[in-house]
């Protein structure tokens, strides 16, 4: 009893809920006024109404959902503004008062069979619910315009570089450096307010420090995306030429740190040691370049003092009045050459890395690889929006002949024509009603959930809604399917009554033409369903590669934090070298810790910072190019806290460290790339900078990536953390990596209590287990078949329901000629077999249309598969089986059925 | 009630908007007692859903013939719900649809249609 009650109060719950979902169509100010007023006032009607029964329940329902989209209409529509006395509907009272009597029983007749409602109702929602929902994810993506004014004109500026070997694919690109912004500020006509960054980490405030991400930016930054304060001001170009320090705040940051007081700007903040004031406060939910940028500080370009500079900026640009992007690209291509005039000793990088522009539009940028995956996405939920058309008109077909003999009778009673429509309309337009609003839930609630759980990675997902004209198409798609094949028998010229009333009395329903209709829906189901099935098969697949793959290091097990030391108070990397064994040491003797490491850079950090190597003895030989080496530096204990393994030769030893003996481990890409034919140990190199520090080659670990477990292995080098010619690569910051014997989450709180001890300014930043790394990295592969998955799953369903549902309905419509069959002497064994050669039929050329339909649609995946072939056999013949097993077993059950009909009692019903 | 809103202007009544201008007149009342009202007084016939419900008070707040009760201390299991009680006009307005509604009848039994229950 107690349980019947909790029960009961859930479903009402859950209608309450859908019921305030789609009380969200009412104008805004309507909702304001009266949404939780109507919402309590559902629920009590619901609540009185409930003893009644379910037949009860399920018509209110049905009149209260429908009752709420007529009023929304007649609300938006503006009729209710006519000033008191009649609404115009009352003037024509007697066609709407006649449909809403149709209304009204078709909504009884439906309560009357609730398994062909909620069968159709739930098939419509799916359809609509996740079509929407993937539509509006590319929509909000792909589709419409980034979020700034004229957003069209924005281009990311960016260098390829061909003589290093670098492809142009993402992170192989060199990016802008000082050099190339100030030498195109006056030569590239084509770009407005070119603007760079690079970005930045600080530490803000003393007491209860937080480090927090950002950029510095030159001043043209805002105007480039033409973007204002909400409060305060930027920075101008005068106070950043003039060295004025100053810092803009994101709306989050103001939010948490100053509790949003309008008062903020002008007052002081304390980054990494040194004082700046607060300009101004940027927009909500501006966040560029990234949503995880927290503020903008100035970034003063200075050429003169400092020369070219390294490739350490990113930069974007606006696109003058008439210029196109290829315009920009041919200006700064022309513009390359004379760099050599502006700074010495640019003439060997440019022969290096054959400098060429590469100016892809914002958008192209940001979204970049995440398009194929959406509309691969998109296209399957196409798919099944198809399969739920097709299922709803089976289901439709099969409902409208066995209704045919009511229909004749009201037409031999008189009804015209226009009655007979408006019967069949009834069902069709609530079914769809129903339909639309329980997928527009589903679509909501769908939203929902891929803004909470989508990869965090999958470009502009707060800026996620639900795209309105989708759900208006895919609700318009659904809505033509029923009514179509609702009315479709009807409006056929050889329904007439004579024909009709004579079939319908023979218990005869619909004839070769519909069977032949019917069939047809089965067999696209049967296709439909295979295509998604195989897509997910290979997505499935791909995973699992993924995630069997050699990381070349142990992720589980291990806490990684950072730690950053303000160059202010930490000037000389001796300085912050010394605090960081420090703080290892007091780590390693934490209960619980095995080994302690750190590293300026984690395996998936995702950084490729580094510098062509100079191997000693060897001349520059300007035919061989080798590849740019990733820099990282290393505690002696990194490589025993990440687990990595030791290929060749030693590990430098602490002693090495200390000794400052530049002894270094490098990848085994890296011996691979630069000593293909000799033995690596020994071998001494540098930077090339002509620093004369040399380094020597002590050990070959195994590749770990650098971006995604995808990647080719990098070439990789691990320097000490102190010298090692390399000064340019800084250990102020580095990550660090406990190995512990207890849970990894668990030491969180007592190294902070380290790091606190030896300097409380100092805060952990992105605390995190060297597992969840790993994740993250997969996270789009999991995504997509998570997604598809689900698209497949649906489709499965309702590809069963068809087959069920259209072999139940040849059973019953053949129960008559199988009872003869039986009397005459047939035995339910050769019964069943011919009903299941029925099924088995439709299946197999269901089965060869998808197959083949899926071997050229496979292929627009590759991009997104990992370690599998499009047309990878395994998954083709396992989808194919399962399918198959799956529709047999749908098959089977009515096949049993027609193997027990009784003769007697098939002869008799008619 | 400025000197423009003539109650007879309103008149006719919507079915709908008449019972629950009746159903105020009884005292201030929120939407789902409204809504109960109605189908207790026209027996069953007159349910309006909470959409068609709802969409009339707006538009009879909006003419002025009924307003939000101020916000009061209830004995009420739920005290957020929102009253409605009638306006000036809106009672002016309920007067003269049921005057207008008597005079028809009247004329109904003064040529023989309808029997007058004696007083």
């Amino acid at each position: 009893m107690e349980a019947k009650r909790d029960r009961h109060d859930h479903t009402e719950s859950l209608w309450r809920a859908l019921y305030e979902v789609a009380l969200h169509l009412y104008p805004r100010r309507f909702q304001e006024a009266f949404a939780p007023d109507m919402s309590r006032t559902f629920a009590g009607k619901l609540s009185d109404v409930h003893p009644a029964g379910r037949v009860r329940v399920a018509a209110f329902l049905v009149s209260e959902f429908a009752g709420l989209l007529g009023s929304v209409v007649r609300v938006r529509a503006g009729w209710t503004m006519t000033r008191a006395g009649l609404p115009p509907v009352q003037r024509h009272r007697r066609p709407f008062s006649t449909l809403r009597r149709e209304l009204r029983h078709g909504a009884r007749r439906l309560a009357r069979s609730p398994g062909f409602t909620i069968a159709s109702v739930l098939t419509l929602a799916l359809g609509v619910g996740a079509t929407t929902a993937v539509y509006s994810l590319v929509h909000s993506t792909v589709l419409s315009p980034l979020p700034y004014p004229e957003s069209e004109q924005l281009v990311w500026l960016d260098h390829m570089a061909p003589g290093l070997g670098g492809d142009g694919s993402l992170g192989n690109t060199l990016g802008m450096a000082d050099g190339l912004y100030d030498h195109y500020k006056d030569r590239v006509p084509s770009l407005t307010d070119m603007a760079i960054w690079r970005p930045a980490e600080v530490t803000l405030s003393t007491d209860n420090p937080e480090r927090v991400a950002g950029v510095d930016v030159t001043p043209s930054f805002f105007r480039a995306l033409r973007v204002q304060p909400v409060a305060g001001r930027v920075f101008s170009d005068a106070e950043v030429s003039a060295g004025a320090p100053g810092i803009v705040l994101s709306y989050a940051l103001w939010q948490r740190r100053f509790g949003g007081e309008p008062n903020v700007v002008g007052r002081t903040v304390t980054t990494d040691g040194s004082v700046v004031e607060v300009l101004g406060v940027m927009p909500k939910g501006f966040g560029f370049p990234d949503e995880a940028v927290e503020f903008w500080r100035p970034l003063d370009v200075n050429v003169t003092a400092t020369g070219f500079g390294g490739f350490s900026r990113e930069g974007i640009a606006r696109l003058a009045p008439g210029a196109t992007r290829e315009s920009a690209e041919a200006e700064v291509r022309a513009a390359i050459p004379s760099l050599v005039d502006a700074f010495d000793g640019i003439q060997t990088m440019l022969d290096d890395t054959q400098l060429q522009p590469a100016i892809p539009t914002l958008k192209e940028h940001v979204v970049r690889d995440a398009e194929r995956t959406l509309w691969i996405l998109l296209g399957s939920v196409a798919f099944v929006l198809l399969l739920a058309c097709a299922n709803v008109a089976n289901l439709l077909l099969v409902r409208v002949e066995s209704r045919h003999q009511e229909a004749a009778v009201r037409e031999a009673l008189g009804a015209g024509r226009a009655d007979i429509v408006r019967y069949y309309l009834a069902e069709g337009f609530l079914l769809s009603l129903g339909g639309g609003i329980v997928g527009v839930a589903l679509a909501m609630l769908a939203v929902r959930v891929l803004i909470r759980v989508g990869p965090q990675h999958l470009p502009r997902l707060s800026e996620l809604a639900v795209s309105m004209p989708a759900l208006g198409m895919t609700a318009a798609v659904l809505f033509a399917t029923t009514m179509v094949f609702g009315l479709g028998p009807v409006l056929r010229p050889t329904s007439s009554l004579a024909a009709t009333v004579k079939r319908a009395g023979r218990g005869m329903h619909g004839g070769r033409a519909s069977t032949r209709v019917r069939n047809g829906l089965v067999v696209a189901q049967v296709s439909l369903s295979l295509v998604l099935l195989v897509a997910t098969g290979l997505m499935g697949r791909s995973f699992a590669h993924l995630v069997s793959l050699d990381p070349g290091f142990e992720a589980a097990g291990a806490l990684t934090f950072r730690v950053g030391l303000p160059i202010a108070r930490y000037e000389s990397q001796a300085d912050a070298v010394s605090f960081h064994r420090e703080a290892l040491e007091r780590m390693s003797a934490l209960p619980g810790v095995e080994v302690v490491g750190a590293t300026s850079c984690l395996p998936l950090c995702g950084s490729w910072h580094g510098t062509q190597l100079l191997v000693e003895g060897r001349p520059d030989d300007p035919n061989t190019v080798l590849g740019v080496v990733a820099i990282r530096r290393v505690s002696e204990d990194f490589f025993a806290a990440v687990q990595m393994r030791l290929l060749a030769g030693r590990l430098p030893t602490r002693a090495d460290q200390l000794s400052g003996s530049g002894a270094v481990a490098i990848s085994a890409a890296l011996a691979a790339d630069y000593w293909p034919d000799e033995d690596p140990i020994g071998a001494r190199f540098d930077s090339g900078a002509g620093e004369d520090n040399w380094l020597t080659v002590v050990g070959v670990v195994d590749d770990t990536p650098i971006r995604t477990l995808t990647d080719g292995p990098p070439a990789i080098a691990y320097l000490p953390l102190l010298d090692g010619a390399l000064s340019r690569v800084s250990s102020h910051e580095l990550s660090y990596v406990l190995r512990t014997s207890v849970r990894p989450e668990s030491l969180a709180g007592a190294a902070r209590e380290v790091i606190q001890s030896l300097d409380p300014a100092v805060p952990l930043a992105r605390v995190a287990t060297l597992q969840t790394l790993v994740s993250q990295s997969n996270v789009s592969t999991a995504f997509t078949t998570v997604v598809l998955g689900i698209a497949a799953g649906i489709a499965l369903l309702l590809g069963l329901v068809g087959i069920y549902g259209v072999i139940s309905y040849m059973v019953g419509r053949r129960s008559k000629e199988i009872g003869i069959r039986i009397a005459l002497g047939a035995r339910s064994g050769q019964v069943s077999r011919s009903v299941l050669a029925q099924g088995g039929r439709v299946t197999a050329i269901g089965l060869s249309i998808g197959v083949v339909a899926a071997l050229g649609l496979t292929r627009v995946m590759q991009r997104l598969l990992f370690g599998v072939s499009p047309t990878d056999p395994l998954t083709f013949v396992a989808v194919t089986l399962l399918l198959l097993g799956f529709a047999l077993a749908a098959t089977y059950i009515p096949a049993r059925r027609a193997a027990r009909v009784d003769p007697a009692q098939a002869l008799r019903a008619d | 009630m400025s000197y423009e809103e003539v109650p007879t202007q309103f008149l006719p009544l919507g079915n709908l908007s008449f019972h629950i201008l009746l159903a105020l007149g009884a005292g201030e009342s929120h939407g789902y007692a409204i809504g109960k009202e109605i189908e207790r007084r026209s027996e069953g016939r007159l349910s309006p859903t909470t959409g068609s419900l709802y969409q009339a008070l707006r538009r009879l707040g909006a003419d002025g013939l009924i307003e939000r009760a101020p916000d009061e201390p209830r004995i009420s299991t739920d005290g957020r719900r929102q009253y409605f009680r009638l306006s000036e006009l809106g009672r002016a307005v309920v007067r003269a649809e049921a005057s207008r509604l008597h005079a028809l009848v009247r004329l109904a039994a003064e040529r023989d249609l309808y029997l007058m229950p004696s007083s």
